[in-house]
């Protein structure tokens, strides 16, 4: 066995602390969470509520179409960003990186100066359809997309960055157009970056609050998510902190299954690959 | 399947221009790194776009500006082997090769023939990483030939695999021409391959095609002193014509006459010019057979090579004439003892000799 | 030898760890001696209703020109999230309500004992400036109108609601006017300003706010009297809570807002007088 010096022992020691410390940190919250919910007993209770149900159903069903639609849009501009020079192209990547700086609420305010009745573009729609954004939960799905999608689109890129650029052009030349090396070669190698970027960008839109609040409103049933829920409840609503403590805790479990999924269709194809 | 071939390219500071051929064939293009060897091969799969030229795919159209044809890669027929392969390593063996075919074809009768074609039989299911070096060259030509294409690019395919099995796969590859009939067009950097398995030689240098003939023309009969450089001739002299009589041209190099052969057009006494001969074409004498006998030098070995099956011997000279380079096998380095004699009479065959413009 | 030098590294990474944790707890300032019992030394922390704050700042600035040895520090918030935080045992000293209801949820839980009334202030109509669709109060009720209010549980969402509620009865507007009003609600805003704000960007055409948030956006909005005979004055009532550490220094700031001179600070920001 290979000696340890003393000062060896003493990093070890510090690294074994602080990483204990480190992840004390991280878990003692969600173990509060736990606790506090099983404690206070009406956690079920609250789960049932129309409230609880609405915020979560509306949740679930925004990020799923907000994700959706940044690998619609993010993929092909992650694989722009990754393959092609073009003039721009610093601007464009620089832009896609944007949110993921800006705090939200500055993402918020920045859609309603864009979208909102008296925003950029939002003014002349009004004016010729009379359609607007605000209030509507169309406006919560853009405002997770804003946040959200850079997430991915940056994974996106760096898998496809990931990947030779010879088996595209081999491809090519054995018949394959563009769109099905694509996908017969592309998507399968830098799939595990995809998904990684599938879940970032996902988790970030179903936290997403301070650009929701600014931009879509807060109304139960149509723009309310869980966050927003939360916040209410905390604030001192109907649920109550015990309602704050029972969406925490409903969230999390939602979260964390979703997790489970993705980890386990990444194994399977990895290993099945 | 043939290729007609002929393009103008600038990168940079890069100039491209070369014209070749081939039918039926295997056309070696050959030349140092960077020459423009790839380059020809992108041009032709239709991976890089030239600024002008015309390419002919099979007496279909690839490539003309003034026609203003620019088939896309899909659509030209051609199988094309990168130096590195590039087999796809997600897919299996099976998979990789069938990449190609067009789907609902007759898919698993051309499959299983090329499988057994190039001798990879039981290894269908397996991914390219699990494969040797030899197996995914040929997962590789599989792959390039399931195209049900006939003309076969292949770029330095077997530069990083070992001698022993370079000679299997390039026998392989010879035998699959004979059977399918295949257009080679096949790049290296290495003579002995060049000179292997060229039917045609395409020299290149600095993005030009400095000679382009059938493979004995190049070797013997190189059209410049760079050619000649390029393909290993290591004696290279200057010299200035004397004139031309029935034995021959002379040349004086050194101080020494040598009746040299030429060309249809013999060059004008006082031109100055290269002469040229293989090492391996000089002979070393005891004694001249007759007293007029000429291409006749006296020199010294002053330094030996020895390479196990063939000797380099580097010559001074100790009356005129220029330094040698002289290669000989092992059995007549023996028989003649040259371990034990370091001065000769040395031959410069006349036939051996051959004639460039100075440059 | 060795092993001493062992320990003393060791001793210095956790010295160096127990002090990044110390000083992130931040302990409380301790208390100066009091060496004369009638001058006021510390520091609070006042818990005030955001529509509390223009006015409260000034009234903190006075307070601190008066007692040079205090520093008065405040939180504005929705008078529920506050009430929330204090339960919770946020560090407060005095807390202020723009509602009886939110001060009831604290007096409930023990953590403040005799709230007093201190102002009062009324709740008006705003809508964007220009020609929106709503131009006066049963406007509300027309269909298709953006209306943007406090959630229930912020007084003025509450106060809100019991307008609305006020003009549903037999003889008023009409009996299911807070039904169609509601029915256009669009979002409960977690505070007055933000509600103020929907307002402002145009993107609500009508929201129910007090009368002294006006003034921080009037070039944005025009301001709409609510009948008299619907609207309800808000009351807002302070105390000093139970776990404060500076009893005196917190009872002398809630005397202080009482007194007039605290009162007539009120009063130049529009705040009315408390209702009896």
């Amino acid at each position: 066995m290979r000696s340890t010096t003393g000062a060896d022992r003493t990093a070890i020691t510090a690294v074994a602390v602080l990483t204990a410390a480190f992840a004390l940190f991280f878990l003692l919250p969600f173990a509060g969470l736990v606790e506090r919910a099983w404690e206070d007993g009406r956690t079920f209770e609250i789960w049932r509520t129309q409230q609880a149900r609405d915020a979560l159903f509306l949740s679930l069903w925004t990020s799923t179409l907000s994700v959706g639609l940044a690998i619609a849009f993010g993929t092909p501009v992650a694989y722009l960003l990754a393959r092609y020079r073009f003039p721009g192209r610093a601007v464009i990547d620089a832009i896609v990186d944007l949110p993921i700086v800006l705090p939200p609420t500055v993402a918020g305010v920045a859609l309603l100066t864009a979208f909102g009745r008296r925003g950029l573009i939002g003014e002349p729609i009004d004016n010729w359809t009379g359609f607007t954004f605000g209030f509507r939960t169309i406006a919560v799905v853009m405002a997770q997309l804003l946040v959200a999608a850079p997430f991915y689109v940056r994974a996106a890129k760096a898998g496809f960055e990931g990947v030779d650029a010879q088996l595209e052009r081999v491809a090519y030349t054995l018949g394959a157009s563009r769109m099905r090396a694509f996908v017969r070669v592309v998507v399968p190698q830098a799939w595990p970056s995809l998904l990684a970027g599938v879940i970032l960008a996902w988790s970030r839109a179903m936290g997403e609050l301070g650009a929701t609040l600014i931009f879509a409103g807060n109304l139960e049933g149509k723009t309310q998510t869980m966050p927003l829920a939360i916040i209410e409840a905390f604030e001192g609503s109907s649920l109550g902190l015990a309602g704050a403590i029972a969406l925490s805790l409903a969230l999390l479990i939602v979260a964390l299954a979703l997790l489970v999924v993705f980890r386990l269709i990444a194994g399977r194809a990895a290993s099945g690959v | 399947m043939s290729l007609s071939f002929s393009a103008q390219l600038r990168l940079g500071p890069f100039a491209y221009d070369a014209t070749i051929a081939a039918d039926q064939e295997i056309v070696v293009l050959f030349g140092h790194s960077g020459a423009g060897k790839t380059v020809t091969l992108q041009l032709i799969a239709g991976l890089l776009r030239p600024d002008s030229g015309r390419i002919v795919i099979d007496d279909a159209l690839a490539f003309d500006t003034e026609a203003k044809v620019d088939r896309p890669p899909q659509q030209r027929r051609v199988g094309y082997v990168v130096q590195d392969l590039a087999l796809f390593p997600h897919l299996s063996v099976a998979q990789n090769i069938a990449f190609g075919m067009p789907r609902g074809g007759d898919n698993g009768t051309s499959l299983r023939s090329l499988v057994s074609l190039l001798r990879l039989d039981g290894l269908e299911e397996r991914k390219p990483r699990t494969l040797s070096g030899g197996q995914q060259q040929r997962v590789a030509l599989a792959r390039a030939l399931a195209r049900d294409t006939r003309l076969l690019l292949l770029d330095e395919p077997f530069s990083a695999l070992d001698e022993s099995l370079r000679a299997d796969l390039r026998r392989e590859l010879l035998r699959l021409r004979r059977e399918l009939g295949l257009t080679i067009v096949f790049v290296t950097h290495d003579l002995r391959e060049a000179h292997l398995l060229a039917d045609r030689l395409a020299v290149f240098d600095d993005g030009h095609v400095l000679q382009f003939d059938a493979r004995e023309t190049v070797f013997r009969k190189p059209v410049s002193r760079r050619v000649a450089e390029l393909t290993g001739v290591s004696n290279l002299f200057a010299g200035t014509v004397i004139g031309t009589d029935a034995r021959g041209t002379a040349v004086e190099v050194n101080g020494l006459t040598l009746y040299c052969s030429t060309g249809d057009a013999a060059p004008r006494p006082g031109q100055h010019v290269d002469v040229a001969i293989r090492a391996e074409r000089v002979n070393l004498r005891r004694a001249a057979s007759a007293p007029d006998e000429t291409n006749l030098m006296e020199a010294r070995i002053v330094e030996e090579f020895a390479y196990g099956a063939t000797h380099t011997l580097r010559l001074e000279p100790t009356g005129t004439g220029p330094q040698l380079e002289v290669e000989l096998a092992a059995r007549p380095y023996e028989v003649l003892g040259v371990a034990s004699q370091r001065t000769w009479l040395v031959e410069l065959p006349r036939e051996h000799l051959h004639v460039m413009p100075a440059g | 030898m060795r092993s001493l030098h062992l320990v003393v590294r060791a001793g210095f990474v956790v010295t160096v760890f127990v002090a990044f944790f110390a000083a992130s707890c931040g302990g409380d300032k301790a208390e100066a001696p009091v060496d004369d019992p009638s001058v006021l030394r510390g520091d609070i922390t006042v818990y005030a209703a955001s529509s509390l704050t223009a006015a409260f700042k000034e009234l903190g600035a006075t307070f601190e020109a008066a007692n040079p040895e205090v520093t008065v520090a405040f939180s504005f918030g929705a008078s529920s999230t506050l009430a929330t935080q204090i339960n919770e045992g946020a560090p407060a000293d005095v807390f202020a309500s723009a509602d009886d209801v939110q001060m009831d949820v604290v007096v409930k839980n023990g953590n403040v004992a005799k709230p007093e009334t201190f102002a009062s202030n009324t709740p008006v109509l705003v809508i964007p400036r220009g020609n929106g669709p709503v131009q006066s109060f049963a406007d509300l009720a027309k269909p298709g109108v953006r209306l943007v209010l406090a959630a229930p549980e912020v007084p003025i969402g509450n106060y809100a609601r019991q307008i609305l509620a006020n003009a549903s009865i037999q003889g008023a507007v009409s009996l299911d006017f807070a039904a169609r009003a509601l029915g256009n609600l669009r979002s409960n805003e977690p505070n007055v300003r933000a509600a103020l704000a929907k307002v402002q960007t145009g993107e609500a055409d009508a929201a129910i706010v007090y009368a002294t948030d006006v003034s921080t956006a009037a070039k944005d909005v025009d301001t709409i009297d609510i009948p008299p005979q619907y609207n309800v004055e808000a009351s807002y009532p302070i105390a000093a809570t139970t776990a404060t550490k500076n009893g005196p220094i917190a009872n002398a700031f809630v005397e202080f807002v009482l007194s007039p001179v605290g009162q007539s600070i009120l009063q130049k920001y529009g705040f009315g007088p408390p209702t009896p």
